[in-house]
């Protein structure tokens, strides 16, 4: 038996002349759940769509339970279950339906244990009642429920989730956490990608933070956090965005630290221990110079900021699409919820 | 044996898709052979109260005795005007089509000398086409020469029959009704299946279903054969409520249950080309409003050349050469010979359905090929 579930060495995946994943190595051991987190664009879904069998790859080697994908591809597509971040459970199809179809795909035989195995999805995703119901008149969190047991149908031993709660309220959002933590307790390796750091934090044995398809760090959550150093992390958000170079430049030159803006908001590490005296001094600063500003607070580094120092998702967020401030705005959201 | 399985899988799913949106589809199907058969089928079979102005100018009691001939007949409006001048004003403004004039000869057997002239214009082409040989026939029985002048756009001859004894030997109440629901079935096979093929596949590819069929083991093609396979039934079903609708607005359809057998087959061969064509074009065509213009695109002059809704006779030269490429002028060969007579040779059968075999089943290999290779790359 492999002791890893997933190896990945030196893959390289190229589209044309654009690189999308440049030279990745990480193991994920069996019945870990390890987070792949990166910006938009960086290489994550590339890299799923790679172990998975959609994308073939340029250079490299993956093997699953210890089985070269080049060889064993067939094979492997059994032991893989996916739920992607769009829910593609289908609205035409009952609950029932969309079980059977898939597990009839995976082959699962005889048609006795189909039945067993549906009928024992349905009540793990509480929705024995609504076997005959079409899945399109389903509420967000049963179709995500819905999908993660069709995902786990043929018994994968790995389970890759892309994406799993995007979109959902905050209740079906921790039912699905709950959802994800016991099928891990079974022994399930799960792999997960997500935009909500929070997500990362609460569910991942491990992560390895992806940018411009690169690994720029893999460890386990605490590991990480020393990335951005010991100190505390200074937030001030400007009540005027012209205002955040002016708080910037305040910081450089009055307590000597390194800010990153973004839009409104001026971050900056600060030595423990001089919390307090920067907070106070700062506030006077602010007032002498008549700069407004809506919020300002220290905090313990969370992965959000190991996050922005690894990636410098700051610089390239104030310049990008709106897909990058949505993931702001939510992150933000996730940060209220705390 | 997984490929047939997992066709069988997929076709199960494509049906049960199919039956959820039961109502719209159903719809959709009728509603262009409804359309089609309804109202083009019954078009200018009958002209209603045609508008036509008398001006009696012979004022004798045979000329009387031929306007209430005239006057008798229901499909025509008659009405009687003194001044030749004001009629001819009225058809220059459209407001009548056919000016009768009774010339004092009236009436006339002599050969040079009419007794009768008729104005009219050819704008409204049915009713001239159905009033004039009505005209004539009433003013035959006072042997009398027809003089008909046309003043609208182009002028028609009207041959007389003459000496010629005509036998319709087959589709002798043939008319325009009975040809066109031939016509109809391999339009609505075609437009079913590179409708249905197509918008699915793309649909289904944005839905992020595709990927989700990519990462099972199953065998590729099953995508592809579980589609046609779906393709074919549905266009069958199509195929029926076109014959059907046809028959209840009165249409005749020629020989029995060997008509529908072969029209079934032809039916499916047809719709196996045509999915087959509308996957390979929705897979190099991302968008489902790109993809519904460019299927008419493709749909609609194969349709119109093949002689579904005109004889192929009676195209123009370079688009009757076109048509000789077109599998829908085999399948409609076919369907004619069927629908209207009954009865087609079996050498004549065998050579048309072998030709839109073969395009069957070129398309089909072909889009196998295709699918395997371009959908590896999303």
């Amino acid at each position: 038996m492999a002791e890893y579930a997933i190896e990945i060495d030196g893959l390289v995946k190229k589209f044309g002349d654009f690189t999308a994943v440049n030279g990745i190595s990480f193991k994920i051991k069996k019945g870990e759940i390890f987070g792949l987190l990166g910006p938009n664009g960086a290489g994550k879904t590339t890299t799923i769509n790679v172990v998975l069998g959609l994308l073939k790859l340029t250079s490299g080697k993956i093997t699953v339970n210890g089985l070269d994908i080049k060889k064993y591809g067939e094979e492997i597509k059994q032991r893989i279950g996916l739920m992607t971040q769009e829910t593609v459970v289908e609205g035409d199809l009952t609950a029932w339906e969309n079980l059977e179809i898939f597990a009839e795909l995976y082959h699962v035989s005889p048609a006795g244990e189909r039945n067993k195995r549906i009928v024992e999805a349905l009540k793990e995703a509480e929705l024995t009642d609504f076997a005959k119901k079409k899945a399109g008149t389903f509420s967000g969190g049963m179709k995500r429920r819905l999908e993660l047991v069709k995902s786990m149908i043929q018994h994968p031993s790995i389970l890759i989730l892309d994406e799993p709660t995007t979109g959902l309220d905050i209740q079906n959002r921790t039912n699905m956490w709950k959802h994800i933590k016991e099928l891990n307790s079974l022994g399930v390796t799960i792999i997960l990608t997500t935009q909500y750091l929070e997500e990362a934090d609460v569910l991942c044995d491990r992560i390895a933070i992806i940018d411009h398809g690169k690994i720029k760090a893999i460890g386990t959550v605490s590991e990480l956090k020393k990335v951005v150093g010991t100190g505390r992390i200074l937030e001030v958000i400007a009540e005027n965005h012209g205002d955040a170079a002016a708080i910037s430049g305040i910081l450089k030159t009055h307590f000597k630290l390194k800010p990153e803006i973004k839009v409104d908001k001026v971050t900056a590490i600060v030595e423990i221990g001089h919390e307090e005296k920067t907070m106070s001094k700062l506030l006077i600063e602010l007032s002498k110079k008549r700069i407004k500003i809506s919020s300002v607070s220290m905090h313990m580094p969370t992965l959000d900021d190991v996050f922005m120092a690894l990636t410098g998702a700051s610089t390239r967020d104030a310049t990008h699409d709106d897909n990058s401030s949505r993931m702001d705005s939510m992150m933000r959201g996730m940060r209220g919820m705390r | 044996m997984s490929l047939l399985t997992d066709s069988f899988t997929l076709f199960k799913r494509e049906m049960l898709i199919f039956r959820s949106n039961l109502k719209v589809n159903l719809i959709r199907s009728i509603i262009f052979p409804l359309v089609f058969i309804v109202f083009f089928g019954n078009i200018g079979t009958s002209i209603n109260n045609a508008p036509i102005v008398v001006v009696n100018s012979a004022n004798n009691p045979q000329s009387l005795s031929f306007i209430s001939d005239l006057q008798a007949n229901n499909y025509l409006s008659i009405s009687t005007i003194t001044d030749e001048a004001t009629a001819l004003g009225m058809l220059q403004n459209g407001k009548i089509q056919i000016v009768v004039v009774i010339l004092p000869t009236f009436p006339s057997s002599k050969q040079n000398v009419p007794g009768i002239q008729v104005y009219y214009s050819n704008t409204q082409q049915s009713v001239t086409g159905f009033a004039l040989p009505i005209i004539s026939a009433a003013a035959a029985k006072f042997d009398n020469n027809v003089q008909s002048v046309n003043k609208g756009p182009s002028a028609s001859s009207n041959p007389s029959g003459g000496q010629v004894a005509s036998n319709a030997l087959y589709a002798a109440n043939g008319n325009y009704k009975d040809f066109l629901v031939g016509g109809i079935v391999p339009m609505v096979v075609v437009f079913g299946s590179l409708f249905g093929g197509g918008i699915s596949l793309i649909s289904d590819r944005q839905l992020g279903n595709l990927k989700a069929f990519f990462i099972t083991p199953i065998n590729r093609s099953a995508i592809v054969l579980s589609r046609i396979l779906s393709g074919s039934v549905v266009a069958l079903l199509y195929a029926f409520l076109a014959l059907l609708i046809g028959v209840l607005d009165g249409a005749q359809i020629a020989g029995g249950f060997e008509t529908i057998a072969v029209i079934a087959i032809v039916a499916v061969i047809l719709s196996c080309g045509f999915t087959s064509v509308a996957l390979i074009l929705a897979s190099k065509i991302k968008r489902v409003d790109a993809y519904a213009i460019f299927s008419q695109v493709v749909g609609l002059p194969l349709w119109f050349i093949s002689g579904g809704i005109i004889p192929v006779q009676s195209l123009p030269s370079f688009l009757a050469a076109v048509s000789v490429v077109d599998p829908l002028t085999y399948a409609n060969t076919i369907i004619r010979a069927l629908t209207l007579q009954g009865f087609i040779a079996f050498d004549v059968l065998l050579l048309n359905l072998g030709i839109i075999s073969l395009f069957a089943i070129v398309f089909i290999f072909l889009c196998l090929k295709v699918f395997k290779s371009s959908s590896t790359e999303e």
